[in-house]
């Protein structure tokens, strides 16, 4: 093998490593239809205040969703009301359960402007009349994003 | 305009020297009648082709994979050995670099008025991880004006038949990013510094092995980020040198090659 052409494959071999691709997009998830079924059948209920981490604040508009869900069934959509100042935006959510609810919360957020639907790692034992968090000190999702 | 500066520079100091290399051999032709190569202009003038990668260390861009962070490289060369030891050249190297972003910091894009998603326009170009975070794809030329010197030649002496020489150098530039997905075109200085293990392979051509690192401004592609005013890259490379007329130097230890009538 002559020296021009070790030196041709050793340039091309830098070069080949040198090239890389944008990340895959991360799979994009339609939005979802979040209501809760028969809330007649469901007397109790739990109040949350929860907000989005800041580095997903950013990426945020008003079509996210949130919802609250027992036993993959969801209990509570969440409605977006914006604080004074305007860079915080929380979601107040009444939860729904039967008398004899033994399941716990799980919060899940869609973001609409990254079609990314995500899962909170928190899990709440549902308590009758119980809270989670406030409007002026919300609870913060700490999410991981769902592929399906 | 710095570019311009830059090669008029360039191009004086070159002519420059040539005027000085031309009137040498007269003197010492008069003295001992020394037989010295014909002075040309071309003399010891070289152009260098050069491909290879190079990382980008900037803010956060720890965050991507080793083999995400190497970007190619290529650079073009032009020059003059002013003696065997002392050297100047002309330099346009550049391509990729992979930075990347989470959603802190300042953005030159960004004004009283935009909101948050707006103030990096590269948001709206490139895919964003489920964590907020994503790639800054960076295009970029750097022009710049070095001073070499052979430390080789330096310490050992010029021998025409020496295998190899190490060789470093240092220089200004400037550094041209390109608008390319979001990120706002923006020129920069740059410094820079080199080092060159360079194999003779003929009096025509060299092989060098580069090594480089290159700073810059931490705003260079519009994103200030991080502690640091300075952000640089480290580039790996080898090059082909071409010397237009052979290395020829009167007064050197051993007859040059490129010159058959000694």
């Amino acid at each position: 093998m002559n020296l021009s052409r070790v030196i041709f494959l050793m340039t091309a071999a830098l070069m080949f490593l040198g090239c890389s691709e944008d990340t895959d997009p991360w799979p994009k998830q339609p939005v979802p239809e979040w209501q809760v079924d028969s809330p007649a059948l469901l007397p109790n209920s739990f109040s949350a205040f929860i907000a989005i981490p800041e580095n997903l604040q950013v990426f945020a508009t008003d079509k996210d969703m949130v919802a609250a869900f027992i036993n993959n069934q969801c209990r509570g959509v969440g409605t977006l009301i914006r604080g004074d100042d305007d860079k915080i935006s929380v979601y107040a959510l009444t939860i729904r359960a039967m008398e004899d609810e033994s399941g716990s919360i799980v919060f899940r957020y869609y973001n609409s402007r990254l079609s990314y639907l995500y899962e909170a790692r928190q899990r709440i034992a549902f308590e009758i009349d119980g809270t989670y968090g406030t409007f002026d000190a919300p609870e913060i999702l700490d999410l991981e994003p769902l592929a399906n | 305009m710095m570019i311009r500066k830059i090669l008029g520079t360039f191009i004086i100091f070159t002519l420059f020297s040539g005027i000085v290399t031309a009137q040498a051999p007269v003197l010492r032709q008069a003295a001992d009648l020394d037989v010295t190569p014909k002075a040309s202009i071309w003399n010891n003038m070289f152009i260098e082709i050069a491909g290879g990668s190079q990382m980008l260390f900037s803010a956060d861009a720890e965050n991507l994979d080793f083999k995400e962070r190497l970007t190619p490289q290529v650079a073009l060369s032009l020059g003059r050995w002013l003696s065997p030891a002392f050297g100047v050249s002309v330099k346009a190297e550049g391509c990729s670099l992979n930075g990347f972003s989470t959603t802190e910091g300042e953005y030159a894009a960004a004004d009283e008025s935009s909101l948050p998603f707006d103030r990096d326009p590269v948001r709206k170009e490139v895919t964003i991880n489920p964590d907020g975070t994503y790639r800054h794809f960076i295009r970029y030329v750097n022009f710049s004006l070095n001073l070499s010197l052979s430390l080789t030649d330096l310490i050992l002496g010029y021998n025409d038949h020496s295998v190899f020489s190490l060789v470093t150098s240092a220089g200004i530039g400037n550094m041209h990013v390109f608008g390319y997905k979001g990120i706002p075109r923006k020129n920069s200085l740059s410094g820079n510094a080199n080092m060159t293990l360079k194999f003779h392979l003929s009096p025509w051509v060299e092989l060098n092995l580069n090594g480089s690192a290159t700073a810059f401004p931490n705003q260079f592609e519009g994103r200030m980020a991080g502690t640091r005013d300075y952000e640089n890259y480290l580039t790996a490379n080898v090059g082909l040198v071409y010397n237009l007329a052979g290395r020829r130097f009167a007064g050197s230890r051993t007859p040059t090659s490129a010159n058959p009538s000694k």
